[in-house]
């Protein structure tokens, strides 16, 4: 019983031990982008998923599907928006850059 | 600014083909103004009061999409995808694996497709194990069959229900969950209480709808492979294909072995049985112009599984020198339906309720069900056919009321034989020939009523009639509440009855597998419940994503009749013969109270917590009228499940702990003292996950510490003595199973 509530305990640890981290920042050679993509469904969305992250310099994409939008943090030495851009294409999309306003 | 806004909404946009949605629904979020497309799609819909606007798109059938809307846009273009029919539930973002959702009527825990992955999920057995509400036990230690329990009670009490049509039920039932296999589903939704009427009386404790993989879905091809440390190996496979813009198709593919016998708890029986599977499954949908929905499909699966002391010969049956056991499973099943809208959705001020088109539905279903089997001296064939035709209208009047109404028919035929036979002390043999042949006939009428009041509150009542050729008339009221007080609290309450036939050998499958006799009352009658509950659910703005959410719920089952199977009965009626089931109805009272709370969130970016606990308290009168605690139902589970992932999803990291309460132990041995409880035993699980372009791979571990039930079969040694059973289950009967497997999609 000891040994149970010693692996319960450390899993509430580990839990919480992950709360209230801060956003990161940009580092050296990252830039971030924000595409409007013409995407209306949830198996976009997989695709997308399922393809971007595994485009050369990508670090981070976040898909919200409300607003039809695709933001993507990238290593500026391994690719460009141009690069992205045609990743969409080849994925069937279209995908536009919104430029947001700081 | 735009004075009008125009635009067209479409249906299940593939690459080339787009059907526009005739009457679909077009309004504004937050306000009154709603409009209904033409039967070509278009709309005009008035601005919105300011930009940018949220539009919502919606259509039966079909996924509900927003449109953020600024003032330069003047014409649109909204393209709606096939998707979840039973409750509009849109997760989008990092989906939760399991949540409380939302928008249903009925305390609904759903189980999503991020959910389905999280462990290996073979079958739909093991798709549980993240759920504090059901559990999965083993129902004997020789067929592998798997039983769930919902509210403390067996899964014979829940209807299992395959995209809304009931599924599983008579004789499927104790291997039905090995029938599902976990990569077909979308997802899957647990309904706690009394649910709809239109599915029919079976319902007591909850319904557990699947959603399997879409037609209509732009995925050509998926590929699981699967294998694990006792060589279970797997392959599932699945197509959706888009064969034109109103015909599409979905082929599922399910073959598995467990070739090898393994007997690690050394009581010279297999540990599991050994056994084979095929299943196949193909669905078709049709959306024609006008609205008109047509899908059908059919399934078949032939399952053979052998067991027992593992010096046992398959090819010399009631061999006693050395137990064993053969099941060999057929099924059968095809279904059509059919949805024609009669009539144009009416503007609704009352956004994501229920579907405001008048239509109409068909629906027909045959399954076809044989098991053949024999477990050491006994032999045991059931063979059922059920044909069911139901038909629903659908329509709404006023802002607020909408209503379903209609007919339902069904023909049970079952022929069923046990040729039961026993050793007595003196090691002499005795026979009994029980026939279980009947056939059932029900025709039903039904009607349910919603009253949806903007967003926050929804009341459904619905009541059906069904006449019963054996049992007469049954009326059958259930009602369901849902009061949203502030977007962050959500009350719900049902109440309702139901009733069941008892297939007194498939429901119990284990009796079979022990050196007893088999008693059976011959005046058996319809089981017959109520259940009550609520529940309150909080959304909390806690964690990253400020979305947790605190839910407790309490269920009370309460029988008017249950067809109980007891082999204590030697106990308390001291002449009665001690190596016998009893199988009667009961006589007094018999309930069951569960208490559960779950809580979920997201304490940092792509880290999941969620933790669960439950309590049950389920007692029974037995023959001699005193309540006792019913036996090999857990009191309480608790569990908590934590996943973590790396950004995109890339690496996912899951591990999962449960600890299962103790369960009253039968007393089924007369040298053993009574009331005697299991341990109360901790579980752990742990899996990885890798995406790759197109491949997910995946390795896991179940029941990490490798605990197993001691000695789970009671005089293991002599198995064709009296005492010999293998029904006292509480504990894992295979110890750890390391895993690994891969997942292919290949998308459109």
């Amino acid at each position: 019983m000891k040994t149970i509530t010693v692996i319960f305990c450390s899993l509430f640890l580990f839990a919480a031990a992950g709360y209230g981290q801060a956003p990161e920042k940009l580092k050296k050679n990252e830039a971030e982008v924000t595409f409007s993509v013409n995407m209306s469904c949830h198996n976009c969305q997989k695709k997308i998923e399922n393809a971007i992250p595994h485009e050369k310099g990508v670090l981070d994409m976040k898909v919200t599907i409300e607003t039809k939008e695709v933001w993507i943090k990238y290593n500026t030495t391994k690719t460009d928006k141009e690069k992205l851009v045609q990743a969409f294409e080849k994925l069937g999309y279209k995908a536009t850059e919104l430029k947001v306003e700081k | 600014m735009a004075q009008n806004i125009k635009g067209i909404v479409s249906g299940h946009s593939s690459s080339g083909g787009k059907t526009p949605l005739a009457y679909a629904s077009i309004s504004w979020h937050h306000t009154t103004i709603a409009v209904t497309a033409d039967e070509n799609g278009h709309f005009t819909i008035t601005a919105p009061p300011a930009f940018p606007a949220h539009l919502i798109a919606s259509f039966v059938g079909y996924e509900s999409d927003t449109l953020t809307v600024t003032a330069a846009m003047d014409s649109l273009d909204i393209t709606l995808h096939e998707g979840a029919a039973l409750d509009e539930i849109v997760v989008t973002g990092r989906q939760a694996g399991n949540y409380i959702s939302r928008l249903a009527t009925i305390k609904t825990e759903v189980i999503s497709a991020a959910g389905l992955t999280k462990m290996a999920c073979c079958n739909l057995a093991e798709s549980f194990e993240n759920s504090a509400g059901i559990t999965v036990g083993y129902s004997d230690a020789v067929s592998g069959a798997r039983q769930i329990r919902l509210l403390g009670l067996s899964g014979n009490y829940v209807q299992m229900l395959d995209e809304s049509r009931p599924d599983m039920r008579g004789l499927a039932q104790p291997f039905g969950l090995s029938y599902t296999p976990g990569q077909w589903l979308e997802s899957i939704q647990i309904a706690k209480g009394a649910g709809s009427i239109l599915q029919g009386y079976e319902n007591i404790t909850g319904q557990i709808n699947l959603e399997y993989r879409k037609p209509a879905t732009p995925q050509p091809l998926f590929l699981n492979l699967y294998l694990d440390r006792f060589l279970r190996t797997e392959a599932n496979a699945a197509s959706s294909l888009q064969l034109s813009d109103k015909w599409s198709t979905v082929l599922l593919a399910h073959a598995s072995t467990d070739p090898k016998k393994y007997d690690d708890n050394h009581d010279g029986f297999m540990d599991e049985p050994v056994k084979r599977q095929i299943n196949l499954a193909n669905r078709w949908t049709y959306l024609a112009d006008n609205g008109t929905q047509l899908r059908f499909g059919v399934k078949g699966l032939c399952e053979k599984r052998e067991s027992g002391q593992m010096d046992f010969d398959g090819s010399r049956p009631h061999d006693t020198t050395a137990y064993g056991s053969q099941i060999e499973n057929k099924h059968f099943n095809a279904y059509v339906k059919v949805g024609i809208p009669l009539s144009a959705a009416q503007p609704r001020e009352d956004l994501g309720a229920v579907p405001t088109t008048s239509n109409i539905a068909f629906i027909g279903d045959y399954t076809f069900h044989e098991l053949s089997s024999f477990f050491g001296l006994k032999n045991y064939y059931g063979r059922e056919n059920t044909a069911t035709f139901n038909t629903l209208f659908q329509s709404g009047f006023g802002q607020y009321h909408s209503y379903t109404a209609g007919l339902s028919f069904r023909w049970d035929d079952y022929g069923e034989q046990l040729e039961d036979a026993w050793l007595d002390e003196n090691r002499q043999q005795y026979d009994n020939t029980i026939h279980l042949s009947r056939r059932e006939i029900t025709g039903g009428l039904f009607g349910e009523y919603t009253f949806s009041y903007k967003e926050k509150l929804t009341l459904v009542a619905g009541l059906r009639a069904d006449y019963h050729s054996l049992y007469r008339w049954l009326f059958t009221p259930r009602v369901t509440l849902k009061y949203d007080f502030s977007g962050r609290l959500v009350f719900r309450a049902s109440a309702g009855r139901g009733f069941r036939t008892a297939n007194v050998i498939t429901d119990n499958i284990g009796i079979l597998a022990t050196g007893r006799k088999i008693q059976i009352a011959d005046d058996l009658q319809l089981e017959e419940a109520w259940t009550f509950g609520g529940s309150l659910s909080w959304y909390l703005p806690w964690g990253y994503d400020d979305n947790a959410s605190i839910s407790v719920d309490y269920f009370h089952t309460g029988f008017t009749n249950q067809v109980l199977v007891d082999a204590e009965r030697y106990l308390y009626e001291p002449p009665q013969d001690y190596s016998t089931y009893w199988i009667y109805n009961l006589q007094g009272k018999s309930y069951s109270n569960t208490f559960q709370a779950d809580f979920s969130m997201q304490p940092a970016e792509r880290f999941t917590l969620l933790a669960a606990f439950r309590y049950t308290d389920a007692k029974t009168a037995y023959a001699d009228g005193n309540l006792r605690e019913r036996p090999l139902n857990n009191r309480f589970k608790a569990l908590l499940n934590l996943q973590y992932a790396t950004r995109m999803n890339i690496w996912t990291f899951d591990v999962t702990a449960q600890l299962n309460g103790a369960t009253r132990l039968p007393d089924l041995d007369r040298n053993r003292r009574s009331n005697r409880y299991s341990p109360v035993y901790p579980l752990f699980f742990a899996q990885v996950t890798r995406k790759f372009k197109g491949i997910d791979v995946y390795i896991g571990c179940e029941n990490i510490l490798n605990y197993m039930q001691e000695s789970p079969i009671l005089h293991a040694g002599d198995p064709y003595s009296p005492l010999f059973d293998s029904t006292v289950i509480w504990g894992p009967l295979m110890g750890r199973r390391i895993y690994a497997g891969l997942r292919y999609t290949l998308f459109k």
